[in-house]
């Protein structure tokens, strides 16, 4: 016999979640459960059996004018949310090599209104995410982003964290696994106009 | 067990063969009570014979997509043989490939009947029936990566998928307006392995292997991969998705 020193098999997949610990984080949970993907609430460090799923939720940026912005506000705050998505992505795709079996890496950008400053951080993270797509992909480690409105939409209504965790459980499930490199708007048609 | 789309009746073109038949299969399996429409009768009977061997609902219609007949036709005998309609999947596509100076008007005026006509009638006649049953819709237009970037060789094809998604995101905010409302949104496959493609190109597994390895995921494309996109974006997961454009492609169009 041999010893016993693998990992326990589960063939369930596990999630690691970074950022927005409210409303939305509640429901992507829900939302990945229904997928058969559990939450895992340690941090990527100290979990030596990897994950398969990172979702990092950018936070929120104010509705601030090009005008009413001074520059250090700016880059502290597009500074502060780009570095974080970058450890994500570095740290996260450690974790997920370490079960070997790929995976899939989850952005969700702030919520978008007007035009205003700190859609930098959007655009950002956008790119990011395509680069660490085709530099992940033959890993099969896919790299997606999805894009909330917020306010009033075409639909009539604006929207609200249930609509966002369905589709991040959609771009986190391997129902996507050609998908990668992709954005996924949610918001209600607006940016279709 | 009840499915994401229990019930709902959805028209889905070109589901004799591709990306088509997976879809109509898959929403099947997922409850949905499928109008498989299509030239070829025989394969017609074969996907409507695999849906129902597999418990499900289902019914073939002969349809030309560019015809406002054959429209009219598929959406009647939908609606007497399954009822009323949530859904239409604007799947059915030509194309082909030809360099601009070889490209004639007659070569265009067919991919356009088919890929532009098409899916507008497919929009306007699924639009009425949908309002007809009182209930909110959605529906999916199968355009292309080649919609959303060029490709040399293929002009008229890329001319033809651009205009699928104008024609969507124009549907999509006159779909909002709607009472019951309708989604609609535009698929962007990158090379998917069906026989559209291998009509073209042949279907050397090689040929096969060069185009995965043309993906950042170094996968072939598979019809599945395209069926689990257009279930999602037709169902209730996508609530708030309309206008949008979903790019599956093995991140091809991220570089």
């Amino acid at each position: 016999m041999r010893p016993t020193m693998e990992r326990p098999v589960n063939p369930r997949l596990s999630a690691r979640l970074i950022g927005d610990h409210g409303a939305l984080a509640n429901a992507i949970g829900l939302a990945l459960a229904a997928d058969d993907v559990r939450l895992i609430d340690y941090p990527a460090n100290e979990d030596p059996d990897g994950f398969d799923v990172l979702v990092f939720i950018a936070p929120d940026a104010p509705a601030d004018t090009i005008a009413s912005t001074p520059v250090s506000d700016f880059s502290k705050q597009v500074g502060a949310c780009l570095s974080a998505a970058f450890m994500a992505l570095q740290s996260g795709a450690a974790s997920i090599r370490v079960k070997g079996a790929g995976g899939s890496i989850v952005f969700v950008a702030p919520p978008a209104g007007s035009r205003r400053a700190f859609d930098a951080v959007t655009q950002g993270l956008r790119l990011m995410a395509k680069a660490a797509a085709l530099e992940l992909g033959p890993e099969k480690i896919r790299v997606n982003i999805v894009l909330p409105g917020s306010g009033e939409s075409p639909l009539g209504r604006s929207c609200m964290p249930a609509d966002i965790a369905q589709v991040v459980a959609f771009a986190a499930a391997p129902r996507s696994q050609f998908m990668t490199g992709a954005d996924l708007v949610v918001d209600g048609g607006t940016l279709a106009r | 067990m009840s499915g994401r789309l229990q019930d709902r009746v959805v028209i889905v073109t070109g589901a004799t063969k591709g990306i088509g038949r997976e879809t109509a299969k898959l929403l099947a399996r997922e409850g949905a009570k499928v109008a498989c429409t299509g030239r070829n009768a025989g394969d017609g009977a074969s996907v409507v014979a695999e849906i129902v061997s597999e418990g499900g609902r289902a019914i073939f219609v002969a349809h030309d997509i560019s015809s406002e007949g054959d429209w009219r036709t598929v959406v009647a005998r939908t609606e007497s043989e399954l009822g009323g309609v949530y859904g239409v999947v604007n799947n059915a596509g030509a194309f082909f490939v030809k360099p601009l100076a070889e490209t004639t008007e007659a070569d265009f005026q067919s991919i356009y009947d088919v890929n532009v006509q098409g899916a507008f009638l497919g929009i306007k006649l699924g639009f009425d029936a949908i309002a007809r049953t009182g209930a909110p819709g959605a529906i999916v237009n199968v355009s292309s990566l080649m919609g959303q970037v060029g490709f040399p060789g293929a002009i008229a094809y890329c001319a033809t998928k651009g205009a699928v998604t104008g024609l969507t995101k124009t549907a999509a905010i006159e779909g909002a307006a709607m009472r019951p409302q309708v989604r609609v949104n535009s698929l962007h496959p990158g090379v998917i392995w069906t026989p559209m493609i291998t009509s073209q190109f042949g279907d050397d597994p090689a040929l096969a292997q060069a185009f995965a390895d043309d993906t950042p995921l170094k996968m072939i494309g598979l019809p599945k991969y395209m069926a689990d996109a257009i279930l999602f974006l037709v169902s209730d997961d996508a609530a708030m998705v309309t206008g949008a454009e979903l790019t599956v492609d093995g991140g091809r169009g991220a570089d």
